[in-house]
Order: structure tokens, then C-alpha cells, then sequence
């Protein structure tokens, strides 16, 4: 059977960007920069996505597109005893999705109740914002070891947020491509609304002084450098089997390098763009309440589900509108990823064993619906949802990347790819894409990973995050574990890695 | 704004943009051959 393609280099350029940005490009790169020199964080940004972000991804895309394969398929054609290591990144993307569709579940209720303002308007919205998002929409628990009970409206808006995957994936990839283009340019334009709403009010420029205002002397820090790398390696959907399964959709002999450095740049584009929409407003926020601000600097959820609201409740004018457009754009760029996820686990499970794409999905679909229903949204959810993303989007991506890395660079050969890639590529490499495959990609991540288990286990003796000792060692350390068992078996099981 | 976060932000913006622009420029001219 041929195997199903893209349809066109652009639409190959829009899945790979939909997928690349996501939630971190506006709740966490813009609290990078603030927080490690201001712009002058950008330099090691920058410096950390050409010598080992563009290089990994290219990597990944173009080995799918030579292999013809996704992960598994791709790892098990260099040699078969590799094939786990594919499957590692497969199961990464299979817990990965699980939680993240329910933090898509959670704007999708927050885009609803932005339209009346539900934690509340004005000063009375300040005292509302935490009671609404930990109590209203999370039940929260007191304690992780009380499991507290299932929120319904998260289950069906999480049903909701996955028939939307499903609607999108079960088809043939053309039509996902075409499909997931409107979860960039849409909030492209959502984007600007904000930047344009953002800077018209008072304090925009007090907020991007503290966002933009470069400190120099951070380059020297190796904190910074540690966050510029890591970033990098979250933030271009690496790790995870996605751009092997997408660069398996291209045509054999198609260019590469020029798409991944367009793709890597437009992420960073966008994050730096959605930044100055995050600031300016923060800025207006530190002035209303009076307080300075980094006493109002938020990332991560924080940013997204309480200092945001807060800030949407102080505008006098467009509130609604504005809160409307910043969940919608937090839904579709999520959406863009997650769509993304679920194919990669896909294209890995009809590689293997030749299901028809509406077979392989409801096989995927299925489990990650329950798994999040089962472990994310009850009231003890957030934290295993803090525990398990640890443990997967951070641990579990770098060790995948890490691995699959050293097999391309040094077992089918860094030189061997890049000479490959130069022959269909709009644009060549040269010699320094061996080295910083072979060398610098390889050792930022044992470092990212290093300083990672450092400040987790050696730093914090009380384990990652003050949870008890018990949570942390079955969600962080028994889920690397758990997937590590899984991926042996996925490869060692059915047929022989081949694409059918 | 300092002049330095004004510097900043015109000098990523022209280079993101810039960047963007030649590769997005290359790509439409040669994917179309």
C-alpha cells in the first residue's frame, strides 16, 4: 500500500509548526526571558536552537522521510535491536497527551466562562481567582494522598477536546494538514488582537521593560543556559516520535533543512511575539493592583488560569472579548500539538501492524480518553498532573531524544544524514550539523538532564516538587520505568518493526 | 520603555522576521519547480 502524503510542502510547513508551537510558547518562554536576563536570554535561546534544535529536528524529520517510517519504524531500519528506543518516544507522547488534552479541557471551560466573567469583574476578582480555578473548576485537594472526586464538567469538556483530535486524525494526513493550518493562523491573528489590546493599556511599557530590558551578565550563568537548552527541546515537539511520523508523509526526495529552520523560527517567532502580549498586559495588571511587577510575573498554569483572568477582569473595555481570544488561542495552539501527538502514536501502531488510520486511532484514542479521565481529573488530579509531566515531558523526552540521537548520529551515521539531506534540500549543511549531532546535541541534553535530576533529587532531598516520597517514586521514577518495560514489548512483539 | 527594550525589540523582530522571510522566500520559489 502507498503510503498516504501530505499533498504539498506547505502543508507539511503548517502541521510541523502547529505541532511545534503549543501552550509553552505563551505561558513559558515569555517568563524565560523575563526571568533569565530579559533579552538578553535570547542570545542563548537563540544560540541553543541553532546548534541543537534546528540539528535534532532536522534529524528527526529527515529521518522519518528517509526511513519512510515513524519512530519505531525508523529506529528498527538503522538496526532492529533499536526499535524500542522508538517505541520509548511513542509511550512518552501516549502520557504526554493523556494530561495535556486535559489541560486543553480547562480552557475550553475558561474560554466559556470568559464570556460572563465567572471569577468575577474588577477588585472582587483579585479575592475570586483562586477559589474559582483550585475550588470551581479543579475541586482541588488538600493533599495528594486524599484522591477527592471526579469533576464532571472536566470530563465532558475533556470528551469534548477529544472528539475534536479524533474529528481531525481519523482520516487521511492531507486532510490533518489542512485541517491543523488553522490552529496557527488563527491564533497568529488572535495574537495580534492581544499585542494590540495589550499595548493601549496603561503599564504596557512598564510590563515590557521587565520582559525586554536585557541583562548581560545572565550569558554567564549556567541556570540560564540550562533553561535556554531546554526550552529548545520542549518546545519544537522533539522526543516525542512527532516529526518522524510527520517527516514519514513527505515524499522521499524533498527538501528538509529549509522547512526545519523555517518551522524552528517560526516557533520562536511566535512565543517571542505572544510574549509581548503576556507582558504588556502584566504590566497593566502590576499597576491596578499596585504592586510591582515581578509580584505579578506568572508562568505555566499560573499565568493561564489565574494572573490572566485576574488581568482580563481589571480591563474596562473588550474583557469578554479579550478573555475569549486568549483561552481560543490557548485551545487551538494545544490543539495543534496534540493532534500531533496522537498521529505520531498513530503512524508508530499502523507502521507495526498495518491498521487501517480510523483503526490505529480508535486503539489510541480510546485508552488516552480513560487514562485522563481516570488520573487527571478528579480532585487529587493537578497533582499527579505535575508528578507525571515531570516525569514524561521532561525526563521521558530528553532520554528518548537523547538516545535516538546517538543511534542516527552514530550508528547510521551523522555524516552519512546530512549528505542525504544535502541532496534534496533547498539549502546544504555543512560539516558542523556532523559535530553538533554527534557532539553538542548529545551532551546539552545529558546536561539539561543532569542539572534536571540535580535540583529534583540531590537539591530537593524530599523529591521533585515537596510530594511525598511514595507519589513520586510510582509517577515519576515507576512511570520512566513502566515505559521502559512497555517499549521493549511493543517492539519485541507482532511483527518485525516492517512497515506493511 | 528603556532605549535598550526598544532596541531589543526591534532588533529580534527584524531578525525573526528576517529569517522567517528568506527561508518562507526560498521555499516558495524552489517547492514550486
Amino acid at each position: 500500500m502507498n503510503r498516504e502524503r501530505w499533498g504539498g510542502t506547505w502543508i507539511f510547513v503548517f502541521a510541523a509548526i502547529a505541532s511545534a508551537i503549543g501552550l509553552g510558547n505563551v505561558w513559558r518562554f515569555p517568563y524565560l526571558v523575563y526571568n533569565y536576563g530579559g533579552g538578553a536570554f535570547l542570545i542563548p535561546y537563540i544560540v541553543s536552537l541553532i546548534v541543537i534544535g534546528i540539528p535534532w529536528f532536522i534529524a528527526e524529520v529527515g529521518m522519518g522521510q528517509i526511513m519512510q517510517k515513524g519512530a519505531p519504524g525508523t529506529m528498527a531500519s538503522v538496526r532492529r535491536r533499536f526499535e524500542w528506543i522508538g517505541w520509548f518516544s511513542v509511550w512518552v507522547a501516549f502520557f504526554i497527551i493523556s494530561y495535556y488534552t486535559v489541560v486543553l479541557a480547562w480552557s475550553v471551560l475558561y474560554l466559556v466562562h470568559s464570556i460572563t466573567l465567572s471569577w468575577g469583574v474588577g477588585a472582587a476578582a483579585a479575592e475570586n481567582v483562586k477559589p474559582f480555578f483550585f475550588g470551581n473548576i479543579l475541586g482541588l485537594t488538600n493533599e495528594i494522598t486524599d484522591w477527592g472526586s471526579y469533576q464532571l464538567h472536566i470530563i465532558l469538556a475533556l470528551i469534548f477536546v477529544w472528539l475534536v483530535i479524533y474529528w481531525i486524525v481519523y482520516k487521511d494526513v492531507e486532510r490533518l494538514g489542512r485541517l491543523v493550518k488553522w490552529t496557527v493562523i488563527v491564533p497568529w491573528i488572535l495574537i495580534l488582537i492581544l499585542i494590540l489590546r495589550g499595548v493601549t493599556l496603561d503599564g504596557a511599557g512598564l510590563g515590557l521593560e521587565y520582559y525586554l530590558k536585557p541583562n548581560f551578565s545572565a550569558i554567564m550563568n549556567g541556570e540560564v543556559w540550562f533553561a535556554a537548552v531546554s526550552q529548545v527541546a520542549f518546545t519544537l515537539s522533539l522526543g516525542m516520535a512527532i516529526m518522524f511520523a510527520y517527516g514519514s508523509y513527505k515524499p522521499e526526495k524533498e527538501d528538509v533543512n529549509a522547512t526545519s529552520v523555517l518551522t524552528a523560527f517560526s516557533d520562536t517567532a511566535t512565543a517571542f511575539f505572544a510574549g509581548i502580549a503576556v507582558f504588556s498586559t502584566l504590566g497593566f495588571l502590576a499597576i491596578h493592583l499596585s504592586l510591582p511587577v515581578d509580584k505579578v510575573v506568572a508562568s505555566g498554569l499560573g499565568l493561564a488560569f489565574l494572573t490572566y483572568p485576574l488581568a482580563i477582569s481589571m480591563m474596562e473595555t473588550w474583557a469578554q472579548v479579550i478573555g475569549v481570544a486568549f483561552f481560543a488561542t490557548l485551545f487551538l495552539l494545544g490543539l495543534g500539538s496534540a493532534v500531533s501527538l496522537a498521529r505520531a502514536i498513530i503512524t508508530a501502531v499502523q507502521d507495526k501492524w498495518g491498521h487501517s488510520t480510523k483503526k490505529a486511532t480508535n486503539l489510541v484514542i480510546i485508552p488516552a480518553l480513560v487514562l485522563g479521565i481516570i488520573l487527571f481529573t478528579p480532585g487529587s488530579g493537578l497533582y499527579w498532573l505535575d508528578i507525571i509531566d515531570r516525569a514524561v515531558s521532561f525526563y521521558g523526552l530528553i532520554i528518548a531524544g537523547l538516545l535516538q540521537i546517538v543511534v542516527i548520529a552514530y550508528s547510521y551515521g551523522a555524516e552519512k544524514l546530512r549528505k542525504n539531506l544535502n541532496e534534496m534540500s533547498f539549502v546544504s549543511l555543512g560539516k558542523w550539523f556532523d559535530y553538533s549531532l554527534k557532539f553538542i546535541v548529545p551532551l546539552g541534553m545529558i546536561y539539561v538532564l543532569a542539572w534536571g535530576f540535580y535540583s529534583d533529587v540531590i537539591k530537593f532531598p524530599h523529591s521533585y516538587g515537596g510530594y511525598p516520597m511514595w507519589a513520586t517514586a510510582i509517577a515519576l521514577w515507576g512511570l520512566l520505568l513502566l515505559i521502559f518495560v512497555l517499549s521493549v514489548l511493543s517492539a519485541f512483539r507482532g511483527p518485525k518493526g516492517e512497515s506493511r | 520603555m528603556s532605549i535598550e527594550a526598544w532596541i531589543t525589540l526591534i532588533v529580534f523582530t527584524a531578525l525573526l522576521l528576517g529569517v522567517i522571510w528568506y527561508f518562507a522566500r526560498i521555499i516558495a520559489k524552489k517547492a514550486k519547480r
